[in-house]
C-alpha cells in the first residue's frame, strides 16, 4: 500500500465531499465519496490494510460530519466486515461492486445514527436520503471510480482476482 | 544486536482502533467539535473555493437570481420595518415621554462573513463562518442572512465561528407569530431546514411572517426570521395548533451572512 498517496487521496475526496460535490446533487442527495474509497479498500485491499484504511475513512468522514465518532466506527467495523467478507463472494463485476456500495452505504447510515444515539446531541441524518439515496447515488457513480482510484493507489484489481481464483 | 519488529496481529489492530472510535464516540462533543474545528481551519481556503464554485454551479441565470436576492432582501427590510415601527407604536402609545432610539440596530456593529460551510441536512443544522472572537463575535449573538434572522453564534474560535441556525433541532427562540400583537411563543428547531412551533392557540395563514422576539442587549427590535409553510392540529389537543416555520431565506444559497455585534465595547 502506497501509504502517501492513500493520504493525498483521502484528504481530496474528503475536501470534495465537504462542500464541491453539492454541485451535482439531485433532490439534495450527493454521492459519498467516503464510502466508495471505503467499498474498494475493503474489497481489494488485504485485511491489514483495509482494517486501517477503514478506520481512517471514517475519521475523515467524521471530520466534516455532523459529530465524531459514529462514522469511524460504522465505517471502521463494516468496512472490515466486506474485507472478510470478499474472501468468500466474487465482486469482480460492476453489478456486484454496486450492490456492495449500496449494502455497505445503508448498513454504515443506519449504524452511524443508532451509534450516534449515544451521543449527548444525536446529530447524524435519520431521513430516506441519507439511508437510501446517498448509497443508491454511490452505488451508481462508484463503481466508475474504482478503476482510477486504483490506478492512482497502484492496486492490482484484476492480480487479486487471479490469485483468489486459484485459490478455488 | 538486531532489534526484534513487534508485528500487531490484525485482531489486536482492529480491537485498538475499535476502541479508540469508542473514545471518540463517547467523548464530550465540545471536545471533539475542535478536531473538526481544526480541520476546517487548516482547509479553509480550499473548503471555501469549494462552495464558490458551488455557489456559481447552482446559479444558472445569475442576473435572475440578483434580482430575486435583492426583491427577497427588500421584503424582508421592509417586513422588519413595519415590525420595528409596529413596536415603536406600541411604546409611543404607553411610554410617551420616554425617548428611544430610532433604529433597532442602530447601537449595533454589523459584522460581515463569509460562510465556510454549510451544514444543512439532519437534525444538526449549522454554518461555519470565517470571523471569530478577534472580531468581537460572542456566544449567542444573532446572525442575518439576506435581512432576516437565520440562527445564534453557538462556537467562537479566535478567527472562526459556528452559527447554530434556526433550524437546528437545538435551537430555541421566543417569537412572535403571525401578528406582533400576539404573546411571544417558543420555536423549537426541527432540522432539515424546518422550525415548530407547538401548541399555538390560534391559527395562522400560510406564508405568514414569524419574527423573532427583542432580546434587550442582543436584538434592540422584533425580526424576521421566517413563515408558516405549514399548519396543522395538534394530535392529543385539537385546540391547538402545530406550525412549521421555514426560514425566510435560502440558506444554502448564503455565500456570507451578517453579525449582529451589539456589545461593541469589548
Amino acid at each position: 500500500m502506497h501509504w502517501l498517496r492513500f493520504v493525498a487521496l483521502l484528504l481530496v475526496a474528503t475536501l470534495l465531499q465537504a462542500d464541491l460535490l453539492n454541485a451535482i446533487e439531485v433532490a439534495g442527495i450527493k454521492p459519498d465519496l467516503h464510502l466508495i474509497l471505503l467499498a474498494l479498500f475493503a474489497i481489494f485491499c488485504e485485511p491489514r490494510e483495509a482494517i486501517i484504511t477503514s478506520f481512517s475513512i471514517g475519521l475523515t468522514a467524521d471530520l466534516i460530519g455532523p459529530s465524531m465518532g459514529p462514522g469511524t466506527l460504522s465505517f471502521g467495523l463494516l468496512g472490515c466486515g466486506l474485507c472478510y467478507l470478499s474472501k468468500y463472494i466474487s465482486l469482480r463485476r460492476m453489478l456486484f461492486q454496486a450492490v456492495a456500495i449500496f449494502v455497505l452505504g445503508f448498513t454504515t447510515a443506519v449504524f452511524a445514527y443508532l451509534l450516534s444515539l449515544f451521543q449527548t446531541q444525536p446529530a447524524y441524518p435519520k431521513s430516506l436520503g441519507a439511508f437510501l439515496g446517498t448509497p443508491l447515488y454511490s452505488a451508481i457513480v462508484g463503481p466508475f471510480l474504482f478503476l482510477p482510484i486504483a490506478w492512482w493507489m497502484h492496486i492490482r484489481i484484476q492480480r487479486r482476482h487471479s490469485r483468489r481464483r486459484s485459490n478455488y | 544486536m538486531a532489534r526484534k519488529r513487534r508485528e500487531i496481529s490484525n485482531r489486536m489492530l482492529l480491537v485498538w482502533l475499535t476502541l479508540a472510535g469508542c473514545i471518540l464516540l463517547l467523548a464530550p462533543q465540545k471536545i471533539t467539535g475542535k478536531f473538526q474545528g481544526a480541520f476546517t481551519h487548516a482547509f479553509r481556503f480550499p473548503l471555501r473555493l469549494g462552495r464558490s464554485v458551488t455557489l456559481s454551479a447552482r446559479i444558472k441565470n445569475t442576473s435572475d437570481y440578483d434580482s430575486q436576492r435583492t426583491i427577497q432582501q427588500y421584503e424582508n427590510h421592509i417586513a422588519n420595518l413595519a415590525a420595528e415601527l409596529e413596536q415603536k407604536n406600541r411604546q409611543l402609545e404607553a411610554l410617551a415621554k420616554i425617548r428611544y432610539r430610532q433604529h433597532g440596530l442602530e447601537g449595533a456593529a454589523l459584522v460581515v462573513a463569509d460562510v465556510i460551510t454549510a451544514n444543512l441536512s439532519g437534525p444538526r443544522n449549522e454554518l461555519l463562518i470565517n470571523r471569530g472572537q478577534n472580531d468581537g463575535l460572542r456566544l449567542d449573538q444573532f446572525v442575518l442572512g439576506e435581512n432576516s434572522i437565520i440562527g445564534t453564534i453557538s462556537y467562537v474560535w479566535a478567527k472562526q465561528a459556528r452559527v447554530k441556525l434556526i433550524t437546528d433541532s437545538s435551537s430555541r427562540l421566543a417569537v412572535i407569530p403571525i401578528k406582533s400583537g400576539q404573546k411571544p411563543v417558543w420555536m423549537f428547531g426541527a432540522g432539515d431546514g424546518q422550525a415548530v412551533i407547538r401548541w399555538a392557540k390560534a391559527e395562522p395563514g400560510l406564508w405568514e411572517k414569524v419574527l423573532v422576539q427583542a432580546y434587550p442587549g442582543r436584538l434592540d427590535c422584533p425580526m424576521i426570521t421566517g413563515r408558516v409553510s405549514e399548519c396543522k392540529r395538534n394530535d392529543k389537543n385539537a385546540l391547538l395548533w402545530d406550525i412549521t416555520v421555514r426560514p425566510d431565506c435560502d440558506v444554502a444559497m448564503l455565500g456570507s451572512v451578517t453579525v449582529i455585534v451589539t456589545d461593541t465595547s469589548r
